[in-house]
């Protein structure tokens, strides 16, 4: 095989694309379309977190129902929760018309009921229109609720004899409370945690705790949809590509090669280079994207960047092994069709495999281009081994290697000297 | 050089081609003359290594085009009835691929590429892309395509098919150039006055066989010299063949047709006769018009040897 005219080969037709630009920019703009497209309906990437909205109807307004209301929008808290206050009758209103995700009724004498340990009843309304988030409101008060309790308890009753006092709001005619109170009830809860420490420190159980290796790194929205429709993109350039022998042949270009003294594999060989070489922008775009979009690892696209060329390489190549038993350029057309589409279905490049049954996920991971894709999604989401990656590099270039061969089989064989 | 010996090929049940048999030294043009299906594609395609032999050997400068393929496809250039070329690539860049794939080297293949364009005329359209090329600028490229390695044997075939006269007479001249720098051209046509004027020795097939093989004049001297006379007036039948049989000097004088309007007569050396042959007319009663008087050529030897016009 003559590297020079391998080449010439491919160089020829990478130019025969560029007269063509329309068809490129194509291509190209798939992923870009498809990729924004899941931007925007991913709310602005695959990193963003949702956040329940709570609306607060706080009738105590006292020292402690504030408490209990600031709760939630401390540190930990405030990465899950969004909270306003309001009136009960426009948060309610609110929820009727689907909006937030719950109502906390916090009733008058909620402070003094906890206090003095009598029953009180926190009102929780949640929107039936959202599932998760209103579990994690309804969890949190729970949680606040049983914290506040265990508090007074452990506090003692000078502590809860101060605390009534706060909840009974400043002393007549003065705006806040004194600081010598405020002082004298840090001092109160600074003695009772340095007493607790004594007991909690060392702890007598200690509790170990073992993160299970991630698995699962960064699988997201993004990693989800995102390899899936990069695949998509992959199938409709290779489709795109495969006809070229079609057009060669109709041309006559065809037969003067086979007249000519440089073997028709090398000529083929300079398709699939160049097949590569239109691929690979469209997979840098489609990475691209995916790094500024969805948050992948810059580190890991020039692997993937490979993958996805030699992956889109092969696919031109089994998309032109097709063509060439086909016999005219429209039942090409057609045959390509009906590849394309259920390996795309079924191959999770256009239902992720997450949200197929699980007896079509097993069957579409099996699929030549199902296996590629876990593979790509394993490359951007670091869960893939270097032998495993060697193994799997070196399975797509001898499937690569032995679709040219096919192909060169029934070019020479008829299609050529048709 | 280019030597073949018994070629045979079939498809199925047709034989495309049968026992064909010639060699064309270097420097001629070697004309295969045929009408559509008579097999010269086929022929075209044995030697170019697009179509493989049934049977036979097919030798060009010396290498068998099955067991030596690579190195007889390195010495032919090509220039295809269809057009062979990339109608999205520039006139340039067609001829630097086709240098490419004839294995020539980078520098080379420029320097070869400016020549050739000048060759053919198109040194002014290098850049354009062909699909803007006029059709017979193309059909200048396509040749420029099959001689741009310098190749030592040239196979067209049909190249002037659909051209206009001009680039005909161009095409024509640059084919004669080639054998003239001692280039073995192998030349079909169904065009009988451009085999004649161009071509030195010609094979005349038909039904996959060749039924004539030789030089122009050769294959004249197969119709026995006998030139055509056709003449239009008024003739009475009975009183002209009674006349014309009885006539001195009117001897072998063959009447092909005879009506109230028009006769047509073979004889040798008809414009010698043609006195007599007034005079025999003019006893007769007849009144001639017009007279024409064709010479022997391919098309009506192609007629003798087949029974059939060329272009049926």
């Amino acid at each position: 095989m003559s590297a020079r005219f391998l080449w010439d080969s491919a160089q020829k037709d990478v130019r025969r694309r560029l007269r063509d630009p329309l068809a490129l920019l194509l291509w190209i703009g798939i992923p870009v379309v498809i990729g924004g497209l899941i931007f925007l309906v991913s709310d602005g990437g695959g990193s963003s977190q949702p956040k329940a909205r709570v609306w607060i109807a706080d009738h105590d307004e006292t020292f402690l129902s504030r408490l209990l209301t600031s709760a939630f929008g401390q540190e930990q808290a405030a990465r899950f929760f969004e909270i306003e206050t309001l009136e009960e009758s426009e948060g309610r209103a609110r929820l009727e018309r689907g909006e937030g995700s719950a109502l906390l009724v916090i009733p008058a004498g909620f402070s003094r009921a906890l206090l003095e340990e009598e029953p009180c009843e926190l009102v929780l309304v949640t929107n039936p229109a959202q599932h998760i988030l209103p579990g994690m409101v309804e969890e949190t008060v729970s949680v606040l609720v049983d914290g506040a309790f265990y508090a007074q308890r452990i506090l003692g009753e000078e502590a809860r004899a101060r605390l009534r006092a706060f909840a009974a709001g400043p002393p007549e005619g003065a705006p806040v409370f004194p600081d010598q109170e405020i002082a004298a009830f840090s001092v109160l809860v600074n003695r009772t945690v340095e007493r607790l420490e004594r007991t909690l420190f060392p702890p007598v159980i200690q509790l170990e705790t073992a993160t299970k290796e991630e698995r699962e790194t960064g699988l997201d929205f993004g990693l989800l949809f995102f390899p899936s429709m990069l695949f998509m993109a992959l199938f409709f350039v290779a489709q795109g590509l495969s006809d070229d022998l079609w057009k060669e042949r109709a041309q006559g270009t065809l037969r003067r090669l086979v007249c000519a003294p440089q073997s028709i594999a090398t000529f083929l060989a300079g398709k699939f280079l160049c097949a590569a070489l239109v691929v690979a922008p469209v997979c840098l775009m489609g990475l691209a994207l995916g790094v500024l979009g969805f948050d992948f690892a810059p580190a890991r696209a020039p692997l993937a960047l490979l993958w996805g060329t030699l992956t889109g390489t092969a696919l031109a190549a089994l998309m032109t092994l097709i063509q060439l038993y086909a016999t005219s350029q429209r039942a090409g057309q057609l045959l390509t069709n009906l590849v394309l589409f259920p390996a795309i279905m079924i191959g999770g490049s256009f239902f992720p495999f997450e949200a197929m049954p699980a007896w079509m996920a097993q069957i579409g991971r099996k699929t030549p281009n199902g296996w590629a894709l876990e593979e790509l999604k394993a490359i951007l989401s670091g869960r893939a081994g270097a032998a495993e990656l060697a193994l799997a590099f070196a399975a797509l270039g001898a499937a690569l290697f032995l679709l040219s061969l096919l192909c060169v089989h029934r070019l020479l064989r008829r299609f050529a000297r048709g | 050089m280019i030597e073949v010996e018994g070629l045979c090929k079939r498809y199925g049940e047709i034989v495309a081609v049968d026992q064909v048999s010639f060699s064309a030294p270097s420097g001629t043009i070697f004309g295969l003359l045929g009408p559509n299906g008579a097999g010269k594609s086929t022929t075209i395609g044995c030697i170019s290594g697009l179509v493989s032999p049934g049977s036979g050997r097919v030798r060009v400068l010396g290498h068998d085009v099955v067991h030596d393929g690579r190195a007889a496809r390195a010495a032919l250039g090509i220039v295809p009835q269809e057009l062979a070329l990339y109608e999205d690539l520039s006139a340039r860049e067609n001829l630097e691929y086709w240098g490419a794939a004839y294995g020539l080297a980078s520098r080379e293949r420029r320097q070869r590429t400016g020549e050739v364009l000048e060759i053919v005329g198109l040194l002014d359209r290098a850049k354009d892309p062909v699909k803007k090329l006029s059709g017979g600028m193309k059909r200048r490229l396509n040749f420029a395509c099959g001689i741009v390695h310098r190749p030592k044997v040239l196979l067209l075939d049909e190249p002037t098919v659909g051209v206009d006269p001009q680039s005909r007479v161009r095409l024509l001249e640059l084919v004669r150039e080639q054998a003239r720098a001692g280039v073995c051209v192998l030349y079909t046509t169904h065009y009988m006055e451009e085999a004649e004027s161009l071509c030195d020795v010609l094979g005349v097939i038909d039904h996959g066989r060749i039924i004539a093989l030789g030089t122009l004049s050769e294959l004249r001297g197969l119709l026995g010299e006998r030139d055509l006379l056709r003449l239009t007036g008024s003739f009475d039948r009975e009183r002209t063949v009674q006349a014309l049989r009885a006539a001195e000097g009117l001897a072998g004088v063959e009447i092909v047709q005879c009506e109230e309007r028009e006769l047509t007569l073979s004889l040798k050396e008809a414009s010698r006769r043609l006195p007599a042959l007034f005079a025999a007319l003019a006893a007769a009663g007849a009144e001639v018009r017009e007279t024409t008087l064709t010479q022997p050529s391919l098309e009506s030897l192609f007629i003798k040897l087949t029974g059939k016009e060329l272009r049926e």
